[in-house]
């Protein structure tokens, strides 16, 4: 429990630090990269954050043989059936295997809640 | 070429030293007694080798036959006599070559990096260049695994992407080295851990930590180790490959950048030997995204 708490307070810091240079979207290769932490746990955590709202996302297709961003998405499936890469004529298939994950950052005032979560106790006394 | 390895070149092609050459006229007196072939031998085993830095990526399938590389790498462009406006990190191609030997094929790259200034005190002019430098994709026939050896690490995936939209190889992933699974089961294939830089979670008072172990002792089995192991995350490792009483192969890992180093003098064999293993251990283990969110939210 202290570790998955670490782990969001180490991922939102990261996030907010972002934001406040100006970054509004990373990629979650980024976010590993500059995490420094094992995927698995990275993906965990950001699973949280999606779910409560406090990021959002979309799908960036990625040419698997020459590496060509080909546009972005909402969802997989407002994706062709087929793309074709217009570098190196790769014909791509609509797969999440080919998709780079983009985190949009909405603002910093979640991060830092989520980050130092008020207390009862602390907000009892403070009221 | 170190002077320990040239004794066993000595004694692996028998040959026979003379008292009047000393240590540094070894190489040369070498190159006289052995023969074109052993030359070209030992060529192909140290050529590309050595200390060599390697960058893994993964392909979504296995690297065809030699046959079909060789052909696929006669469509690169010829690489121009004169770069007007050498691009930073853009890798041109040199040539591919076909290793028998060690059943590879080799494709090599040369790319400009760094600029260096000097100052021209007959034209009175700071003139400026980039430096030239060269990276070679090791492939091998039958393995998912593909092998870029370059000191700069931007230019990995463009050698790689390059040299597959150009041979039409089978699409290529990242690997993931930076698991705890693959971690945990690297750990039981090396012989010995000599060194380990662990990395913290940002809640902890230690940012990152690197230990050392004493000579012939494995960092594995120290408490030190077990304790910060447990709390920390394996980062990066300095490891030793064979038995004490046999050849052994140490190199660095960087599990995060998929990244080698090799620190004793290594041969292609041994390379290969590294890259198996790396390979079987990770499964295949391409990264394959965050598939929970995606399928999660991005369906």
């Amino acid at each position: 429990m202290d570790q998955e708490k670490s782990l969001n307070n180490s991922l939102s810091r990261l996030l907010e630090r972002a934001f406040l240079k100006g970054r509004r979207q990373l990629y979650f290769s980024t976010i590993l990269r500059e995490s420094n932490l094992p995927s698995e746990l990275v993906e965990g955590t950001l699973f949280s954050f999606f779910q409560s709202g406090a990021v959002e996302g979309s799908l960036e297709l990625r040419c698997p043989e020459c590496g060509k961003d080909l546009g972005e998405y909402k969802k997989l499936s407002e994706m062709p059936q087929e793309v074709e890469c217009y570098i190196c004529d790769a014909k791509i298939p609509r797969s999440f295997d080919y998709v780079e994950l983009v985190v949009h950052l909405k603002g910093d005032t979640f991060f830092r809640e989520h980050r130092n979560p008020p207390s009862d106790d602390f907000g009892a006394n403070n009221r | 070429m170190p002077p320990k390895l040239l004794h066993v070149l000595i004694e692996k092609y028998q040959v026979a030293v003379p008292d009047s050459v000393n240590e540094f006229g070894l190489p040369e007196f070498l190159i006289q007694e052995l023969s074109a072939n052993q030359l070209e031998e030992i060529l192909c085993d140290y050529g590309y080798a050595g200390k060599a830095v390697c960058h893994y990526l993964i392909l979504n399938e296995t690297i065809p036959s030699i046959v079909e590389l060789e052909l696929a790498s006669k469509k690169f462009p010829p690489q121009p006599e004169k770069v007007d406006h050498p691009e930073q990190d853009s890798p041109l191609f040199e040539y591919g070559e076909t290793d028998v030997r060690n059943s590879l094929f080799r494709v090599r790259f040369s790319y400009f990096h760094d600029t260096q200034t000097v100052y021209d005190p007959d034209t009175s002019l700071i003139k400026q260049w980039f430096s030239v430098y060269n990276g070679t994709m090791v492939l091998r026939p039958g393995k998912r695994l593909i092998e870029v050896r370059a000191s700069h690490r931007p230019i990995v995936r463009q050698i790689a992407y390059r040299a597959m939209a150009t041979m039409k190889l089978p699409s290529m992933s990242r690997l993931n080295l930076y698991t705890e699974k693959f971690v945990q089961s690297f750990l039981q294939w090396i012989n010995s851990l000599n060194n380990a830089r662990l990395t913290f979670s940002a809640e902890d008072e230690l940012s990152a930590i690197s230990l050392s172990a004493k000579r012939a002792v494995d960092l594995r089995t120290t408490d030190k180790f077990k304790e910060y192991f447990h709390d920390g995350y394996l980062r990066g490792a300095h490891v030793t490959i064979g038995k004490p009483e046999e050849h052994q192969i140490n190199f660095r890992i960087f599990f995060r950048d998929t990244r080698v180093t090799f620190t004793s003098f290594a041969n292609e064999n041994e390379i290969s030997l590294v890259a198996d293993g790396l390979e079987r251990i990770s499964g295949g283990g391409e990264f394959r995204g965050p598939r929970k969110i995606l399928e999660q939210f991005f369906e």
